[in-house]
């Protein structure tokens, strides 16, 4: 086992305030996993990240990496991790961009020839190459974001953890740094850790999930097992449109979508089993067509937490 | 090793500071050079004739002073400004050395800013060096107590610095602390005709002893009381900047508030 987080809890004292932040988190990682770390704002992604980066002092439980305890040497993970961390500009906008990276290189002890030509390479592989010599203040967000990975990433490390490496991109942006991201993985076997709130990009880039609510573990497994648990439960109705049909739809209390003046889209979970019954026995509602919905994390999210957290 | 390696970094970034900020640093240098010629001007008839070695070096040396404390609070301060501060610290290169890299780099820095302002001053005033380069004893003796006192003064500057990592506003004070250091350390107003309170004050400021130390040097009276104050002063200054930093960096990293600004 790569490293293990045993029962791990955080709170953030201010004054008389006490904020939870983690509370008893366990899980383990294995060499060449991909984990994703999800859940809204205010999870404890971002604390658990800084607990394992040695940043935090956990209040109680342990990081082991090796079966050596984190707490107790967090030297240990120098140069072994590296750490993409959310909200910080983690570059120096005075420096080019090949600078940043080399600075990042000598702080890791990566010798000054491997550095330059791994460098070039990390450059060349994120579409940074021809910018190297500009000033980082230069950059757009998206290149930044690339920069700053690539600085993660120069000294070859065991293991990547990026916190919420997608935050602040546009679409575009967002989908070239999320096929790097992906071709960095599948290209070097490295294991990494990935916290978002981003479901798509976690369903793509990962293969283990561990879900965060109000800084407890609610969900963990196999991001292809989730998947298929989101697919086995979800289904799309598509109504002939009528005012009988859309009143009685109210009546049930499922949220409808008006596609045209034919036809209405629902969606209805396996698990409501009177709502079906209620949907296929009354002669008001005429079913055109019946679909399973396609797997995606976002009705997992949904279901773990409920309307109010999709706002986040 | 690890402090070697995190002085050839600090090198790397520093060249492309300097590359990017060379105007401001000249412009750094001219002012300096100003201000120091000017108060070297007026505070010379003060001094007796050796005393105008000890007021020469001495405010050569507070240009240490000036760059150790604001150096030692900027390097931290800057960082979580700037939001790369955590993104250091989970290098393979400890916070500490990265810091006292930086310190070096710039104690170099000020080294040669000092040589070329000590150069214009040497030349517009002329000071009577004299007793200073009569003897390589007296002038490595000179040399040992200017080191010495460039140490404690970065070593203070790290314990501000420490201190910066729980007071998040500590670096504002460090403009006072220079100007006391300027005008309390028996560089331009001399230690013997200062009042007794404010002599007793002067013993606690990083820069005294070794004044103390150069001043009796450059009499020819006997300086070695003062110059054991100034090892006791650089052991002791030291071992409390390292001690306040690894409780400072332990409590920020409890309360959650490490890369605060």
């Amino acid at each position: 086992m790569l490293l293990e987080v045993r029962n791990l809890s955080k709170v953030y004292k201010k004054g008389s305030r006490q904020v939870k932040a983690n509370s008893n988190i366990t899980f383990s990682i294995d060499q060449g996993d991909v984990l994703g770390i999800l859940g809204p704002n205010g999870a404890g992604k971002t604390t658990l990240i800084k607990q394992i980066a040695t940043l935090l002092i956990p209040d109680q439980g342990d990081i082991l990496y090796r079966g050596v305890s984190l707490v107790k040497k967090p030297e240990i993970i120098r140069g072994r991790f590296s750490f993409l961390l959310e909200g910080m500009q983690n570059v120096y906008h005075y420096l080019t961009g090949e600078a940043n990276v080399l600075y990042f290189a000598y702080l890791n002890h990566v010798p000054f020839s491997a550095a330059k030509s791994r460098c070039e390479e990390l450059l060349k592989k994120l579409n940074l190459y021809n910018v190297k010599d500009q000033y980082v203040f230069t950059y757009s967000a998206g290149m930044k974001k690339k920069l700053a990975i690539a600085t993660c990433l120069i000294n070859d490390p065991e293991v990547v953890f990026l916190d919420e490496p997608l935050s602040g991109l546009d679409v575009i942006a967002a989908a070239e740094l999320t096929e790097s991201i992906k071709s960095w993985v599948s290209d070097k076997g490295k294991t990494v850790i990935v916290a978002s709130h981003r479901m798509d990009f976690v369903e793509r880039v990962t293969n283990r999930v561990l879900w965060l609510k109000e800084g407890t573990v609610v969900l963990e497994g196999k991001t292809e097992d989730l998947k298929n648990l989101s697919k086995e439960e979800e289904y799309i109705l598509y109504l002939r449109n009528s005012a009988e049909a859309r009143e009685k739809l109210c009546k049930l209390n499922l949220q409808f979508e008006v596609l045209s003046d034919v036809t209405l889209k629902t969606t209805l979970c396996l698990g409501q089993k009177e709502l079906f019954y209620s949907v296929f026995s009354d002669p008001d509602f005429e079913v055109l067509n019946l679909e399973k919905k396609s797997p995606d994390f976002e009705a997992i999210f949904r279901r773990l937490y409920g309307e109010h957290s999709e706002g986040n | 090793m690890s402090i070697v390696k995190a002085i050839k970094a600090e090198f790397f970034k520093f060249y492309f500071d300097v590359k990017r900020y060379m105007f401001n640093y000249i412009v750094g240098l001219i002012s300096t050079a100003i201000f120091l010629s000017g108060l070297y001007w007026a505070v010379n008839a003060l001094f007796m004739q050796t005393g105008q070695a000890v007021a020469f070096v001495g405010l050569l040396l507070w240009l240490f002073a000036s760059s150790a404390l604001s150096n030692a609070t900027n390097h931290l301060s800057e960082e979580r400004y700037l939001g790369t501060l955590e993104r250091i610290s989970v290098t393979k290169t400890l916070l500490i050395h990265i810091l006292i890299a930086r310190n070096v780099v710039h104690c170099l820095f000020t080294l040669t800013q000092s040589i070329v302002v000590g150069g214009i001053l040497y030349v517009v005033f002329k000071p009577d060096l004299g007793y200073m380069l009569s003897s390589w004893k007296v002038s490595l003796m000179a040399v040992v107590i200017g080191i010495l006192i460039v140490v404690t003064l970065y070593a203070f500057g790290f314990f501000i610095a420490s201190l910066g990592m729980i007071l998040k506003r500590v670096g504002a004070i460090t403009s006072i602390l220079e100007y006391l250091i300027l005008f309390f350390s028996g560089i331009v107003v001399p230690w013997s005709s200062m009042p007794a309170p404010l002599r007793t004050f002067s013993n606690i400021l990083p820069m005294t002893w070794g004044i103390k130390a150069l001043d009796s040097l450059l009499n020819g009276s006997d300086f070695r009381w003062s110059f054991a104050g100034l090892i006791i002063y650089t052991v002791v200054i030291t071992i409390i900047s390292t001690r306040t930093f690894r409780y400072a960096t332990m409590l920020v990293k409890k309360k959650g508030e490490y890369a605060f600004y």
